[in-house]
Formats: structure tokens, sequence, C-alpha cells
């Protein structure tokens, strides 16, 4: 026969009060709406290449180079950790932008996804980059995958 | 609508019916990558993965993020659409499932 332990029963009152307590929050204005994001592309971060995180987003889609994507990043960045970005584009309309870099550990950084009402035409992050590299950024318009890359200098690396 | 106690700020301006949505989340965005300078052990990743904005309950951009995006980040975007008094709602969740939701009318 095992001994079982004395139960705790101002430890199981606590537990009780605890979960009434949670049951009383708004829980669902709290929640993430399922139907407010696209998938996370967890294949797409697994990538460890840039190329590989674009077959992953857009499977072997031609990606043409474009002057209508417009890149604005430091020519030399000091710190590696905080890099202002900012993507201009007149493409019309914009389903979602994909930024990627050539070096970084994870090399996808972000996608943006538009609703029917967002203009995609300035947006503006910070970003982290390891080292020296190129930033590539690709426009997804419902038609055609257009890109624009820029090389960036980092003087202390902003990955480790 | 009351506005919820959050660590995003959000500014909005609007011209000509276009909505400049200008937000600031508060997150250690850790890489997964950098050592604990006493210890000297491995800091887990910790970072937003997904956002969402909303105007008036309709989603009008969501971002997946990886690791790659700075601390504190930065979100800046424009929309078509908005009218002062409108409800813009900016919400988060990391990779351990936390969660910020922020309400602001659009001014």
């Amino acid at each position: 026969m095992t001994m079982r332990p004395p139960v705790n029963r101002s430890r199981r009152r606590l537990l009780a009060a605890w979960a009434s307590g949670m049951a009383a929050l708004p829980v669902a204005g709290w929640l993430f709406p399922r139907a407010a994001r696209a998938a996370w592309p967890k294949a797409a971060f697994a990538a460890t290449t840039a190329e590989g995180a674009l077959r992953e987003l857009f499977g072997g889609a031609a990606i043409e180079p474009s002057d209508r994507v417009r890149i604005t990043l430091p020519d030399v960045a000091e710190d590696g950790a905080v890099v202002p970005l900012t993507i201009e584009t007149d493409l019309e309309p914009v389903r979602s932008i994909v930024v990627v870099s050539e070096k970084n550990p994870v090399p996808l950084i972000a996608r943006f996804d538009f609703g029917e009402d967002a203009l995609a035409d300035t947006l503006a992050t910070r970003i982290k980059l390891a080292e020296s590299e190129n930033i590539i950024v690709v426009v997804q318009t419902p038609e055609r995958l257009c890109t624009a890359r820029r090389y960036v200098e980092v003087l202390i690396g902003g990955c480790s | 609508m009351t506005d919820t106690p959050s660590t995003t700020r959000v500014r909005t301006s609007i011209a000509d019916g276009i909505c400049t949505v200008r937000a600031m989340m508060r997150h250690v965005m850790e890489t997964g990558n950098r050592r604990d300078k006493l210890t000297g052990a491995l800091i887990p990743a910790h970072h937003i993965t997904e956002v969402a904005c909303e105007h008036n309950g309709r989603v009008v951009m969501s971002c997946a993020w990886g690791t790659g995006i700075a601390r504190n980040p930065l979100l800046s975007f424009r929309f078509r659409g908005a009218r002062p008094g409108d409800v813009l709602t900016l919400r988060w969740v990391d990779n351990r499932g936390a969660t910020d939701v922020t309400h602001v009318t659009i001014e």
C-alpha cells in the first residue's frame, strides 16, 4: 500500500479562487482572434537562407526586380540592433510585403499582410542586422512578385 | 470605448480620409542567441510573432514577425476610410502566448 501525502487544503482553496478569478476576467476580449491572422509561416522562419525563406513563402514563383519598390535604410548602421527601415511602393493593390535578410541567423524578418483598406505605399519599422548584408524586400500583388534589395554596412552586429 | 491598459502606444493622424498609424510596442524581442553576461547561459528567444491592426473591427493590416524586428517594435503604416471617432485596435501575441490589446479613438 502506498502512502499518500496529506491533502494541502489551503493550496486547493487558493487554486480554486484563482481559477474562478480567471473565469471572471473578460477573456474573450483578450484572446487573439483566429480570423485576424494569416497563419504564422513557421517553415519560412525556420529557413536558414534568404532564398529558402522566399521559397517557403512563394513556392517557385518568379520574383522580378522592380524600381517600384523603394527601400530606405542607412548606408551605415552603427548599431545593428536597431536599424530603421522604410518601404515605399506605388504598386496596388498589395497583398503582402516580405522582408528578408541575407545573413541574419533567422533570415526572414517579417511578413506584413494588407487588407482591402490598407495602403501599402509607406511602411516603417526597425529591424536587427547581424552583420553587413543585403536586405531584400518582396512586394506581392495579386498578379506578381516585385523585389528590391539594399546593402547596409553594419558596425556592431545586432543579433547576438 | 474606454482605453484598455496596455504597454503599446498608438498615435494616429488623418488627412484626406487616409489614416497614418504609428505604434510603439514594448517587448524585449530576444533572439535566442544572446548569452547572460553573468552565467553564460543562452537567453531563450522571446519575441512577438503576430500583430493585427483593426479599424472598426475589420483587420486592415497584420504582421508575422520573427526575431529580426528590433526591441520595442515600431510599426507605421497607412489605411483608407478612417474618420475621426473611429476605433483602432492593435493586438499582438508573442511566442510564449502573452497578448496585448490596445484600443484608440482616431483623432
